[in-house]
């Protein structure tokens, strides 16, 4: 090939007209060259590309905490939302990719999340479990390996079928049911326990319970009805503590990226257990687990606030900014950043998890504090 | 996240069509430093290749909704790199820098194939420069491969029946991802 043949080659592919023999030149020079190239980076100059590209992408960046020096993270947001304005391009013009790149989104409602979940069979498979918007309707995902149904209660139940996973047999088989941002996610396991999944949440256990014990683990947030069976004690692990049951309702609240573990128990009886320790709870007690004591706190709570969630709502009884801010982070998809000292604002009330983002924060504004939204972060004044 | 390392690309896929941030970022993760260091292999210019992934990220963020992507993601996003590639080097106009290239390319090594053939080619350059790439950053992809292969399937090529031994496989694999996890946690956060 020569010079003049690959412009024309080139030439053809901007503009889309490249036929199928010419095109297939031009794909069987650059596979050529790249199979023949043995150019490389090191890895100092790809940790660098890495760095200069994550500034210059929109990303979930880790929450930066501001408290201290509000007026330098100002200064510094401000020069991030010019780097991210000026961006150059060049203008694609070939193919199904034509259009022109737009950088700035325009602000839009911040929608809320919804039942979304993901299904890890235990021969490693993943499957996406949608929403299902009415009653009784069966919906096969992902060519009929699952079959998802909701129940007249609105309880939405998954079989795995037969087929699908041939380890579904063996005696030690387990599937996680995990969920995204924004994503909630009910199931009932193999002995008639009900969950409640939370997002960005995760829930391993066994498709059927044998042995004398019935285990779970849980990172994030569920509400459990467990199915009464005083000879096989439930429990559910999670990072810190473990929680014994013999049939009852409660709510477990474990996220990793939050320094205390709630439990709070709605009826029957809870044994927790962490570091050594052992609580009981009653009925309207939660106990709450810190990295940093090695006592369990039990204490009475508003027991309807722990699950709100899990009937469609966020209640706040006397919640602390922080944590009412990460369950909105979960839920919307959104970063929170803080602006000035807002750590002793307390909130009560609530509203409806279907709601838009705009609405909450109109609701959570009547407990003297300011939101301001750029994009997808909120930032928050005191 | 921790929850995002362990999807499958299909999954993370499918999560960014719905808006998902964090899948975005994740697919970032996984895929931003393979790409440059492809850009740069076939451009030989460090900011071209930076330049030219940024657009590449940029472009299946914004169109997210509307990406049809039909065999796998790693190749998808090395096709989208090909195409801009592609352009720069249409738009310096001299290409003498690739003249030992197309003159290389000599036509009696072309047999004019079909695309299947291409994207097995494709597929195999793939495999090869995830293999070169520094140790550390490669078990993303380890664990990515390990991911998607289910242990029936490692029976099946081990041709193994027998109930004990595809317990082995499947214990091992087990072992495997545990080691990469932390291998992996280690790396990327």
């Amino acid at each position: 090939m020569n010079e003049t043949e690959f412009l024309e080659l080139l030439k053809k592919h901007q503009n889309g007209t490249l036929s199928n023999e010419d095109k297939d030149k031009l794909d069987a020079w650059y596979l050529h060259k790249a199979a023949n190239n043995t150019k490389q980076l090191s890895e100092y100059e790809l940790a660098d590309s890495y760095e200069h590209l994550k500034s210059r992408l929109p990303l979930v960046k880790q929450p930066k905490v501001i408290t201290l020096w509000p007026r330098v993270a100002a200064a510094a947001s401000i020069a991030l939302l010019f780097g991210v304005g000026i961006f150059y391009f060049t203008k694609s013009e070939v193919g199904v990719e034509q259009e022109n790149i737009q950088v700035v989104e325009k602000p839009t409602e911040i929608a809320p999340g919804g039942n979304r979940g993901i299904l890890t069979l235990s021969n490693g498979k993943q499957i996406v479990l949608s929403d299902i918007s009415s009653k009784d309707i069966i919906a096969k995902e992902d060519q009929d390996e699952v079959t998802i149904k909701m129940d007249a209660n609105g309880v939405i139940t998954y079989v795995i079928n037969p087929n699908a996973d041939a380890s579904e047999e063996d005696a030690n088989s387990f599937n996680t049911l995990s969920t995204p941002t924004g994503g909630q996610y009910n199931i009932v396991l193999a002995d008639g326990t009900k969950v409640f999944l939370n997002a960005v949440s995760s829930i391993k256990y066994p498709t059927q319970f044998n042995g004398d014990q019935r285990i779970v683990e849980l990172e994030g947030e569920a509400y459990f009805e467990v199915a009464k069976n005083k000879s096989k004690p439930f429990l559910v692990k999670s990072a810190n503590q473990t929680i014994e049951v013999l049939g009852t309702h409660f709510n477990v609240h474990a996220y990793n990226n939050e320094s205390v573990v709630k439990t709070t128990l709605l009826e029957g009886s809870v044994a927790v257990s962490s570091k050594n320790q052992k609580a009981i709870l009653k009925p309207g007690q939660q106990s709450n687990i810190s990295e940093s004591s090695s006592k369990i706190a039990v204490k009475e709570v508003d027991t309807e606030a722990a699950i709100a969630w899990k009937n469609g709502r966020f209640k706040f009884d006397n919640a602390d900014l922080k944590s009412v801010m990460k369950q909105l982070e979960r839920w919307y998809g959104i970063k929170v950043e803080y602006r000035g000292d807002v750590s002793d604002v307390r909130f009560n009330g609530g509203t409806f998890r279907n709601k838009n983002l705009s609405e909450v924060l109109k609701v959570l504004e009547l407990s003297n504090i300011k939101f301001k939204v750029e994009g997808k972060t909120i930032i928050v004044y005191p | 996240m921790s929850v995002y390392s362990k999807y499958a690309d299909h999954i993370l896929l499918n999560l960014l069509k719905d808006d998902d941030q964090l899948a975005y970022t994740e697919i970032f993760e996984r895929y931003s430093r393979l790409l440059v260091n492809h850009a740069y292999k076939m451009t030989g210019n460090h900011d071209e290749a930076n330049d030219v992934v940024q657009e590449v990220f940029l472009f299946i963020w914004n169109k997210r909704r509307e990406l049809e992507i039909t065999g796998s993601l790693s190749s998808y996003l090395y096709k989208a790199t090909k195409n801009r590639i592609l352009n720069h080097i249409a738009h310096e106009k001299v290409v003498s820098r690739y003249a030992d290239s197309f003159s290389n390319f000599i036509e009696n090594d072309y047999v004019f194939a079909d695309s299947k053939l291409r994207e097995k080619e494709l597929e195999a350059i793939i495999e090869n420069e995830i293999a070169l790439l520094p140790e550390k950053m490669r078990e993303v992809f380890l664990l990515r491969k390990v991911e998607e292969l289910s242990y029936d399937e490692i029976a099946l090529q081990l041709n193994i029946t027998d109930k004990t031994a595809k317990q082995q496989v499947y214990n091992s694999l087990k072992i495997l991802r545990g080691k990469l996890k932390s291998a992996l946690n280690v790396f990327v956060w």
